[in-house]
């Protein structure tokens, strides 16, 4: 499983989104339903513990949409293309 | 209306709003006065209510000229006192929510001729070793966020402090994630500074001093203790019915969580207008 693939199962088990919410045009912070703070904080935890990175003050308030996420973890040093994270 | 009050070199950020009874709200940590924005407004229409950031946190200032901020619990009741002082408007109404309810307890304490009563909602608050031992998740909460700032893990920091507030309350750490950024902060600043400077006394390390237990037992009259009932379970719902047990305040209930004060206004205000109606007209 790809680092992406990851990405994408701690979304879909955090926020119970479907494959097919995995754009940023649905997974918005605060604005799809299960996305609120306290998930938030959960699928931060999940994703420091998954690829053994830290996110600091700025990456936690800056994962606030799907791609944004994507983007955060690249900056954190992760290859989404990669199967290290497994 | 907003206004400044500089208390030994420190300025706070006030607000004052509505008619009727003074009314002072003091936040606890994880937040500013924004934590009562709602509550403010629906309380505005019976009270003069006062909210301020307490010093440290949101508009009010972070250091002293010269010298690293003091978060003791003397200095904050003096802060509060000041903004009393300040308004003139003879004693309040003071609500307390979370960690301010250290500084009402104390307030009332200190000044009873300021404070006509003081609610307290689940204050963090063990007096004794045998307190801290009845409720070990207290001191292990303390440990946890303490670590986590030592590692300075952020999300653990947070997760931690969710935990105590219940986990149940979806705006607990914040309510977007702006009011996030800012509330990290000051989970920071409370590891770093508040927790030992605020909370000595009254994390149960030791016995509470007499003469601090007397000040608090001559005013028992004037202090009530609220919990939230849906978190019966939580760590300050616990800390507050015990410290509402030992010192004889009276105990009420209301809807909510930990963070009742915030996310349950119409309740929080209509415990504030039965209060009131409890203190004796010449009080």
């Amino acid at each position: 499983m790809t680092n992406l693939e990851q990405y994408h199962r701690i979304l879909k088990t955090n926020l119970r989104a479907k494959e097919e919410d995995l754009n940023d045009d649905v997974l918005v912070y605060n604005r799809f339903p299960k996305w609120d703070s306290v998930t938030h904080v959960d699928m931060v935890s999940d994703l420091e513990e998954k690829f053994k990175i830290t996110f600091k003050t700025l990456d936690i308030t800056s994962f606030s949409s799907y791609s944004a996420g994507i983007e955060i973890l690249k900056q954190l040093g992760v290859d989404m293309d990669d199967v290290s994270g497994q | 209306m907003k206004f400044d009050v500089v208390q030994n070199g420190v300025r706070l950020f006030c607000r004052i709003t509505g008619n009727g009874p003074l009314l002072l709200l003091i936040h606890g940590i994880g937040c500013d006065s924004g934590f009562f924005d709602e509550t403010a407004a629906v309380l505005a229409e019976k009270f003069t209510v006062i909210t301020y950031d307490r010093r440290g946190y949101g508009q009010s200032d972070r250091v002293e000229i010269d010298k690293p901020l003091c978060f003791g619990l003397r200095e904050q009741v003096e802060d509060a006192a000041a903004i009393l002082r300040y308004v003139n408007r003879g004693p309040a109404l003071v609500a307390a929510s979370s960690a301010g309810a250290l500084i009402g307890l104390a307030l009332v304490a200190e000044y009873p001729q300021l404070v006509r009563l003081a609610c307290l909602h689940e204050p963090p608050i063990l007096l004794t070793p045998k307190d801290a031992r009845s409720i070990p998740e207290f001191d292990q909460w303390l440990d946890e966020m303490r670590m986590a700032g030592e590692k300075g893990s952020e999300s653990r920091m947070l997760k931690s402090f969710i935990w105590a507030m219940g986990g149940v309350d979806p705006q607990a750490p914040a309510t977007d994630l702006e009011q996030l950024q800012k509330n990290i902060l000051y989970l920071k600043q409370f590891i770093d500074c508040e927790m030992a400077e605020l909370f000595i006394d009254h994390t149960g390390t030791r016995e509470l001093s007499e003469e601090i237990r007397r000040k608090y037992l001559q005013q028992a009259d004037k202090v009530v203790v609220s919990v939230g009932s849906e978190d019966k379970e939580g760590i300050f719902h616990q800390t507050g019915k015990l410290l509402a047990g030992e010192m004889g305040f009276l105990l009420v209930s209301i809807p909510g969580f930990h963070n009742a004060a915030r996310e349950q206004p119409f309740h929080y205000a209509m415990l504030m207008e039965r209060l009131q109606r409890l203190i004796p007209k010449n009080q």
